[in-house]
């Protein structure tokens, strides 16, 4: 029987009358098809690709022990923390060691892990004093023969003795403060700028003159340039330590900039390319005003090739800031002038189990670089899908 | 419609997963032969003597006959060593029970203990902690042996050692934990015991209580009694021993230590200053280190026991940071190791491969000539002879040490050691100038000889083989001088022939030499008003506003700093005044010169080449037309900075590196020509870990990480090209790793998967107990989870994990801008043409986008063989994830227990490693020309279009 119109075309109902459940769930799968599913699984993978940032921040956000001991709670507990300056507080009781031990018991039960002071946070820099409030009070001698009769938390959080906090951001002061982390924000900052500065130079100059220029021998450096984008970096790494550090490039931070900026030669590519749709009538009218091909390089072929130098710049940061074996080789010596790639390495050795502070650290040297991914999302995107394919 | 195609794809990842976990994935999550679970104790040592840690996991092992372990060690920043005993029984990685009385024991003895308080407390508080945490999960303890603890509860089994100890602890004078001097405790029966001995000596009051002493200068006054009362006990092992320092103050105990430890080498007093802060803190300002260098190769001298052993302790780890030291004046000087002091033995490492076992030739008998030193046989081949000695302030008289060093050399050889930087010649004068700077103008003057100085010292501390680990890594890692020590005395001894006793006695010579030397400086010193020993000053350390190091040192060098060689040359004596040595360890202007001839031999090989070609052809050289050749000038300017940088760390190093693997040495020590020695052990299979390891996990990694990337790229692209309002979203979500640092995320990788307790096991878990609670069937029995980073059978795949993780965005841009360039009218034309998804996939999709596919999945392959940082953050290359650029970088800067960098070595394995990578290497090479060089080449002398 031929088909004769549309309806034809479906399967023939079931004789059996479905259920108004199957039917309204069929009715909604006809009408929405595939979208949910992909939504849930794009949100299910989405979720665990940013899981590793979120563990991240929250751990940033918790005391030493909690980080360690708490690491898959995303959450920070509430926390009851011991005021650091604390006056002393009198009391007259008589059973004070057995009230101390109700205190401890308080302070140190582990059946309350989400109240109890089983993490307590000690201030970064413990002094005596501190310790002596951590296990009770003194009196004006200093003398710890005080104890606390068992109050609720309730009642010492009221006399101030106690706070509660849930995020620590006091691992971000140390962070930045005590480990230095400032100097190496510094460092990375200056370095990439450098090398952003430097690769853009080198390579727009190079690839504009591969573009637009025939002089004997372009051949061969072309050859040349084909050469040091693709050799491998890690083979070499000796001898150009050796080389840098025998040029006294080693103390300071040339040498890592001069070496990340050779090996970001080959985003020349990209710059040839794009020198090579400029039409060449551009140029010459220029040349026709009386500029020189320095000035007209500078003053029209740069400033029209905006979007490619926003690329190469983009993917000279990427790479600057990234990039750890060549400031590890080149400020093993200095690990004050060290970018923030290394080190955040550096918290693997002495700081590897205070994952709180490494989280900190993380976050610091990652939070930036996603806001401003955040903004400038789509430029970014545009800038590597375009300059990767055609590069 | 390619939604419903889409979702195929998502269905079938899924379902890959799901069946992945119960094939390959579980086995190798999960061991499930036996009831056997993980337990791995890790045993974390900070006694600084890593013999001891040893041996206890070695007792360890022999208590447990039918446990069958194996034991890891590693050093761990400011822990010392760490042994990771893993208990194992058949084939690895299998598990099996601790015997939980055993670690009680062990605690019971006193052998470990917690380190931890809040442990200590838990333990304490409830004896049933252990088994509470030991049977949930994995646990890792940390427990810090302290060896005198050990070796007196176990005295039994170390009765001499114990013996010593109780000795020794008895004798100690005082001691301090926080600062001195009120803080100190004394030894009040020693104080008792002299002052019978010297009742006019005001050691003890009239109710015949010890006064201990208040001052500095208090201190040295009671030292110096109490040493003469020693002198009248007959047992030298009865005599006092000295005092101990340990505070939290470093800096104002090393400038106390300066004075008193000068005393104290003269009056033979054993003293040791020893501080200790949290490696947290060293970044903050404070150093740890241990005893001042040079005071502890005294006490280690006078420590040496009769059968040539040395007692155990507390000299630990030196060389902690001699850089910082330097960085604050407080380490003048650089002169040979103490290896030169016992005269014993240098041994030049020549080959790499054979560390360890097999006996090291004897080297260049000329250069032995020339420098002074005897030849002889180590059996350790620690390049020990090119080790350099920090000696700090604590023990300044550096020209003393000199002379004592120096002692039997001749002028010439004086020299020839100065030039090879094996020692540097300063004056007394000028260290003290350097580091007592006071006034305003002796700070500057020391700032400005001191900066080259630095440098100088700097560099010469460099080449020694404790570079290059970075301090903040905790200790730097040297050979423990003690053992260093102990090593050059055994050296000496089996080389001379000489008893045990004699070698000890020349090195008690050796000592009253120097002894003697330092003494009469310092009463020299003393009496010319110079140097007051109990007169000097507690500087208050600025806890809030440490100056950064660098700032220190690099923002104000002042002009001319450079210019400076030696520190004091016209104080040099007579015949030393025409030595020619540099403080460059090697010159730069070779490698200048070499970039710069290479330059030039390629312009001149090019330009043979165009006029040979031109006497053939008849072409013009140059552009015929002014502007044309103007051009070209021009263009040679603007290719000018590229073509320098291209040659200078490019071409140039590739040569270099050819020079290098003919050679071998460590860092910028002394390079050894070693012909085809390093080709061959490579070539011929010698260096197994390389072709069993490395090479094979090198391309593993570049295989699976390049085709995760654009396998799962390739899919996510699909999804995030369609037309949904919300893909923005998603495309935030995903590609956020897109823009964070590699190292970053390793780091959080590594938190995130580092140990048995780790998040993700954690989370396996809960997912595991709730999974567990539906079908009664639990994926983990017994709860064995593994260690995703130190399991060797899954290290490697964690890796592979992460970096695809981080390279799938990158590759999704990628396949999003391919995908969006196909036009919609073949997708039409084949739906038209009945053509359902999968069809439309295969026929049109991937065909469009092969080229780019190609470009992608390149990218991809070489950009993973750049991988360093990921793999080293998360693993430093260990457990079986060595990839090649790991193993390189740790053979040319890493050195360990057992390995030391081999520049040359390294400098082969690049070479055959590059090699290895030829083959992508040439193909992409001749792809990129394919596609450049119609666009690049000069068609005709009209223009050409601008597009393709």
């Amino acid at each position: 029987m031929e088909p004769q119109s549309s309806e034809d075309f479906r399967k023939p109902e079931s004789p059996e009358k479905k259920s108004l459940f199957w039917r309204s769930l069929r009715g909604w799968w006809e009408r929405t098809g595939w979208t949910l599913p992909i939504h849930a699984g794009l949100l299910f993978f989405g979720f665990l690709n940013i899981y590793p940032f979120l563990w991240m921040a929250s751990t940033s956000l918790k005391t030493g022990s909690e980080a360690k001991s708490e690491k898959e709670i995303l959450v920070p507990g509430l926390k009851y923390n011991l005021v650091a300056e604390t006056e002393p507080v009198y009391w007259d009781d008589r059973d004070l060691n057995e009230r101390q031990e109700d205190i401890l018991e308080i302070l140190w039960s582990e059946d309350e892990r989400r109240r109890s002071f089983n993490e307590t946070f000690v201030p970064y820099r413990v002094t005596p004093r501190e310790y002596a409030v951590q296990f009770g009070m003194r009196d004006e001698e200093g003398n710890r023969d005080v104890g606390l009769a068992r109050v609720e938390l309730e009642e010492l959080r009221e006399m101030g003795i106690v706070s509660t906090k849930r995020w620590q951001t006091e691992n971000y002061r140390v962070v930045w403060t005590d480990l230095r982390f400032y100097l190496h924000t510094l460092t990375s900052f200056v370095i990439t700028a450098a090398v952003v500065v430097i690769t853009i130079l080198t390579s727009s100059m190079l690839g504009y003159a591969l573009a637009k220029f025939q002089f004997p021998g372009k051949m061969l450096v072309f050859g040349l340039l084909i050469l040091g984008a693709v050799a491998p970096r890690e083979a070499v790494i000796i001898p150009i330590f050796h080389m840098i550090q025998s040029l006294r490039l080693m103390e300071g931070l040339w040498g890592m900039v001069l070496w990340l900026s050779a090996i970001s030669i080959g985003h020349t590519f990209l710059m040839a390319g794009y020198f090579l749709t400029i039409p060449k009538e551009v140029e010459e009218s220029a040349a026709v005003d009386g500029a020189g091909p320095l000035r007209t390089f500078f003053t029209i072929s740069l400033p029209m090739a905006k979007p490619i130098v926003m690329t190469v710049g983009l993917f000279a940061f990427l790479n600057a800031w990234n990039d750890f074996l060549i400031p590890l080789l080149c400020t093993m010596a200095m690990p004050d002038m060290q970018p923030l790639a290394v080190a955040i390495y550096s918290f693997r050795g002495a700081h590897q189990d205070d994952w709180h502070l490494t989280s900190s650290a993380a976050a610091i040297m990652v939070v930036p670089v996603i806001l401003l991914f955040l903004f400038c999302q789509r430029q970014i995107v545009n800038s590597i899908a375009v300059g990767a394919v055609k590069g | 419609m390619k939604t419903r195609f889409v979702a195929y794809l998502l269905i079938a990842l899924g379902a890959v997963v799901l069946l992945a976990q119960w094939s390959v994935v579980t086995d190798r999550l999960v061991h499930r032969e036996g009831a056997d679970r993980p337990k791995e104790v890790t045993i974390w040592s900070s006694s600084g003597d890593p013999s001891l840690t040893r041996r206890i996991a070695q007792d360890f092992m022999e208590e447990n006959p039918d446990v069958n372990m194996s034991l890891h060690f590693r050093e761990s920043g400011s822990m010392g060593e760490v042994i990771f005993v893993s208990f194992l029984s058949g084939n690895p990685p299998d598990v099996m029970d601790i015997p939980i009385n055993q670690i009680r024991d062990y605690i019971a003895d006193g052998m470990v203990r917690p380190i931890d308080d809040l442990l200590k407390r838990e333990l304490e508080r409830n004896p049933d902690y252990l088994e509470m945490r030991l049977g949930r999960e994995s646990e890792i303890f940390r427990w810090q042996t302290n060896p005198n603890d050990y070796y007196i509860r176990n005295r039994d089994r170390y009765p001499e050692q114990a013996a010593r100890l109780i000795n020794m602890h008895n004798r100690v004078i005082g001691f301090t934990q926080v600062g001195f001097p009120r803080m100190m405790t004394f030894n009040r029966r020693i104080f008792q015991e002299a002052a019978e001995v010297f009742p006019d000596a005001g050691l003890v009051d009239e109710e015949g209580e010890p006064v201990p002493p208040a001052t500095w200068s208090e201190l040295v006054r009671v030292a110096k009694v109490i040493t003469d009362y020693g002198k009248t006990l007959d047992e030298e092992e009865n005599r006092p021993y000295g005092v101990i320092l340990q505070g939290r103050q470093p800096r104002d105990i090393m400038r106390g230590i300066t004075p008193l430890a000068a005393v104290a080498g003269s009056i033979g007093f054993n003293f040791e200053g020893k501080d200790w802060v949290s490696s947290l803190d060293q970044k903050a300002g404070f150093y740890e280190y241990d005893s001042p260098a040079f005071l502890g190769a005294l006490a280690l001298i006078l420590r040496l026991q009769e059968d040539g052993s040395i007692l155990p302790g507390t000299a630990g780890r030196h060389f902690e940071e001699p850089r910082t030291l330097i960085g604050e004046g407080r380490a003048a000087i650089l002169i040979e190791d103490w290896h030169a002091a016992l005269r014993a033995a240098i041994t030049v490492p020549i080959n790499r491969r054979d560390i360890g076992s097999a006996p090291i030739p004897v080297p260049d008998e000329a250069f032995a000539e020339e420098v002074g030193l005897e030849l002889g046989r180590g059996t350790n081949p620690a390049p020990m002879g090119q080790g350099i000695t920090v000696i700090t302030s604590g023990a300044s008289h550096p020209e003393a040490v000199w002379r004592w060093l120096h002692h039997g050399l001749s002028v010439d050889q004086q020299k020839r050691r100065m030039e090879m930087n094996l020692t540097l010649p300063v004056t007394w004068e000028a260290a003290e100038r350097i580091l007592s700077a006071e006034t305003e103008e002796d700070k500057k003057w020391a700032q400005e000889n001191l900066l080259p100085f630095q440098r100088m010292a700097w560099e010469v501390f460099e080449e020694s083989a404790i570079w290059p680990t970075p301090p903040v890594h905790g200790p730097v890692r040297v050979d423990n001088p003690e053992t260093v020590l102990h090593r050059a005395f055994l050296d000496f001894q089996r080389q001379s022939d000489l008893s045990v006793e004699e070698t000890l006695a020349k090195a008690r010579e050796g000592l009253e030499r120097f002894t003697q030397a330092v003494n009469e400086d310092l009463e020299q010193r003393i009496r010319s008003g110079v140097h007051d020993p109990g007169n000097f000053t507690f500087p208050e350390w600025d806890q809030e506003n440490p100056t950064p190091f660098f700032l220190q040192q690099r923002a104000y060098r002042p002009e001319g700093a450079d210019e400076q060689i030696a520190l004091s040359r016209e104080d040099l004596p007579e015949e030393f005044k025409d030595l020619t040595y540099g403080f460059i360890r090697s010159p730069g202007w070779p490698h200048l010169a070499g970039i710069l001839l290479l330059i030039l031999l390629t312009i001149l090989a090019f330009l043979g080449w165009k006029a040979w070609k031109d006497w053939r052809g008849g072409n013009p050289l140059l552009g015929t037309t002014r502007k044309e050749s103007r051009e070209q000038w021009y263009a040679y300017l603007f290719v000018f900075p590229a073509i320098i940088s291209l040659f200078a760390f490019i071409l140039y190093p590739s040569l270099y590196q050819f020079y290098l693997a003919l050679h071998s040495g460590t860092g910028l020590g002394i390079l050894q020509s070693v012909g085809f020695e390093h080709f061959r052990t490579i070539l011929f299979f010698e260096d197994t870990r390389f072709w069993t390891e490395v090479v094979p996990n090198t391309f593993r990694y570049m295989l699976m990480v390049a085709a995760g990337e654009v396998l799962i790229g390739l899919a996510l692209a699909l999804v995030l090209v369609l037309p949904f309002r919300a893909n923005r979203l998603y495309r935030t979500l995903f590609f956020i790793p897109l823009v964070t640092s590699l190292a970053a995320i390793s780091i959080i990788f590594f938190g995130l998967l580092a140990g048995t307790d780790s998040t993700v096991n954690q989370i396996l878990f809960h997912l595991d107990g709730f999974w567990e609670r539906f079908t009664g069937y639990s994926l983990y029995p017994e709860d064995s989870a593994r260690d995703f980073l130190n399991d060797p059978a899954l290290a490697l795949y964690t890796v592979i994990g992460v970096a695809i993780w981080s390279g799938i965005p990158f590759n999704t841009i990628l396949c999003m801008a391919g995908l969006q360039s196909i036009s919609p009218d073949l997708y039409e034309a084949a739906k038209v043409d009945g053509a359902g998804p999968w069809r439309r996939f295969i026929y049109i999709t991937i065909p469009q986008m092969l080229p780019i596919l190609v470009i992608i999945i390149f990218n991809s392959l070489v950009g993973a063989a750049r991988h360093f940082g990921t793999v080293y953050i998360m693993t430093e290359g260990e457990h079986g994830t060595e990839i090649a650029s790991t193993y390189i970088f740790k053979w040319g800067f890493v050195r360990t227990d057992t390995q030391i960098p081999d520049v040359g070595y390294a400098s082969a394995l690049g070479l055959v490693y590059a090699l290895l990578l030829g083959v992508f290497i040439v193909f992409n090479v001749w792809f990129i020309a394919q596609r450049w060089k119609k666009r690049l080449a000069p068609a005709e002398p009209e223009k050409k279009e601008g597009n393709k």
